[in-house]
């Protein structure tokens, strides 16, 4: 599986500096001219969407609470049993 | 513990120096401002985007706005709120060109209405200050309106935490009003949802402090001389939205009233939300599912995006279920409960509708699909949710036995593929969404730059 993260607009340096300071495994994306953010719809941020290997846009939530992480895990090892059953 | 501020007026004078040596560049002034934006150092940023402002008094809208939120940015990363007030006070007393003289009033205003919340004691003092920059905003020539819009946002937040206790329908309440609407008024271009939330929130907060300090016939008058005063079409559905608000439980007529005056007026941008919210209140009342009707039909026309749209649905789906028709209320329902990628939960409201609907029509076979593709989404065994289909299918004449076979069929149903994308990493590498088929792809959407 692939984690992409995306903001959007001009970058602050300040933000570079502080990803370069804490490191990031994942992969950091920028969508300037916002294309990724209109086509997926986001109006508040965080918006998160998980896809499936076969491109499909299966689950998606706004915002960010505790406990949320578990809830993308569930959903990353849902779709990786039913990618084996199909 | 929030950090050190630098002392804004020593570093802005180092900096002062660095630009009176600096070669003028010769450069378009917007690509010099974006250059100065660029820079690594705030204070160097801050003297740069200054610069340029001062040799230049009459740069174009858009180019003092980039400015003023380069400035601000720029303060807020050696300091947050603090050193935005602390810079923004010392650039004031400088003899600055009006506009960014009055932008820059507006992160001032913003400055000390977060200082003030986050103050242990004194937040009267930064409501008291919040309040002379929001006045002199509204006083002064030329204020932005997206300027008037922001600190009118700001200073209902700063009212709301500063007086909760108080209901008097003082000036001091009146002010993100007042603030909103000649914001309002010198708007050019298309109006937007923010800015008709941002007007119809302080009408609503200061008519909600009449309503209860002086009951909701005083209120109701208020929205009388508001109205008598001739307001721009926009204003004046706000209002209307806000006389429906104040009277719907004290004077129904007068609020249907006011609801029919809002489904001519309100077909305009950025009023949908307020259509939907009073359509909704008069179902919820059970007052006129007709004008419910025309006031989400209205609405309709105007909404922005997919999931804006499934909210306006619910309005168009209910109110016809209310008119007793049935296949109208279930497209509508339908529509609604599915506008959003992802599954809704079985306890979804609009879910609720539309099997109810289902119900009452006859049509409990539609009902066994839905629910199990909600099913078929789920993460966790969900009884109750098995109940209902086992139930559903019992009604029907069908066995239980088929469970499985139509939860895992419907797996896949009304899911629509990702859009695809190409951007560039951190690296200048590019990532395209398509070529990773094959794997599972979490993305996060978390910055709006």
């Amino acid at each position: 599986m692939r984690i992409v993260s995306i903001d959007a607009g001009r970058r602050p340096p300040a933000a570079l500096e502080f990803i370069r300071e804490h490191g990031a495994t994942h992969t950091l994306l920028n969508d300037p001219d916002r294309v990724a953010f209109e086509a997926y719809g986001v109006r508040g941020i965080p918006t998160t969407v998980v896809v499936d290997q076969a491109g499909r846009l299966m689950f998606r939530h706004v915002g960010f609470s505790e406990g949320m992480e578990e809830l993308f895990l569930k959903e990353i090892e849902t779709l990786l049993v039913w990618g084996e059953d199909a | 513990m929030k950090p050190a501020v630098r002392s804004p007026l020593a570093a802005l004078a180092a900096a002062a120096a660095i630009v009176a040596l600096a070669s003028c560049s010769g450069d378009h002034i917007q690509s010099r401002i974006e250059t100065a934006a660029a820079m690594a150092d705030p204070v160097e940023r801050i003297a740069a985007v200054l610069e340029i402002a001062l040799e230049d008094p009459g740069l174009a809208s858009e180019q003092y706005e980039l400015a003023t939120s380069t400035i601000a940015n720029a303060a807020h990363e050696m300091g947050e709120a603090d050193a935005v007030v602390a810079v923004c006070d010392s650039l004031l007393v400088m003899d600055l060109p009006t506009e960014l003289r009055l932008r820059l009033m507006g992160e001032l205003h913003m400055g000390l209405v977060i200082q003030g919340y986050y103050a242990e004691q004194g937040k009267e003092g930064f409501l008291a200050r919040s309040d002379r920059v929001a006045r002199d905003l509204l006083e002064a020539k030329g204020s932005p309106a997206e300027v008037l819009m922001q600190v009118a946002g700001f200073h209902m937040y700063a009212l709301d935490f500063t007086d909760p206790v108080e209901i008097v329908a003082t000036r001091q309440h009146w002010l993100p009003y007042e603030l909103a609407a000649r914001g309002f008024a010198c708007k050019d271009g298309p109006v937007e949802r923010s800015d008709t939330a941002v007007l119809s929130g302080s009408l609503g907060a200061v008519l909600s402090h009449v309503s209860e300090a002086f009951g909701a016939g005083r209120a109701i008058a208020v929205t009388d001389s508001l109205l008598a005063a001739d307001p721009c079409p926009t204003a004046r559905a706000v209002i209307l939205a806000n006389r429906y608000d104040v009277a719907a439980a004290s004077d129904p007529s007068l609020a249907l009233g006011a609801a029919s005056d809002l489904v001519e007026i309100g077909r305009r941008p950025g009023l949908w939300p307020l259509l939907r919210a009073v359509s909704l209140d008069i179902l919820d009342r059970e007052l006129d599912p007709a004008l419910a009707l025309d006031l989400a039909e209205t609405a309709i026309d105007f909404v922005e995006s997919r999931s804006d749209s499934g909210s306006v649905l619910f309005a168009v789906g209910r109110s016809h279920h209310a008119l007793g028709n049935h296949e109208e209320a279930a497209l509508a329902l339908r529509r609604s409960a599915f506008a959003e990628d992802g599954m809704p939960e079985l306890t979804d409201p609009r879910v609720d509708a539309l099997l109810t609907v289902y119900d009452e029509w006859g049509r409990n076979d539609l009902a066994i699909d839905v629910v199990s593709s909600i099913l078929a989404r789920s993460l966790e065994e969900d009884e109750p949710s098995l109940a209902r289909l086992a139930a559903l299918l019992e009604s029907e004449g069908r066995s239980a036995d088929e469970m499985p076979d139509l939860i895992r069929g419907h797996r896949y149903a009304g899911v629509r593929d990702a859009p695809d994308f190409t951007l560039v990493d951190l690296n200048g590498g590019e990532f395209a969404l398509s070529e990773h088929r094959g794997q599972v792809v979490m993305v996060c959407f978390w910055g709006f730059g």
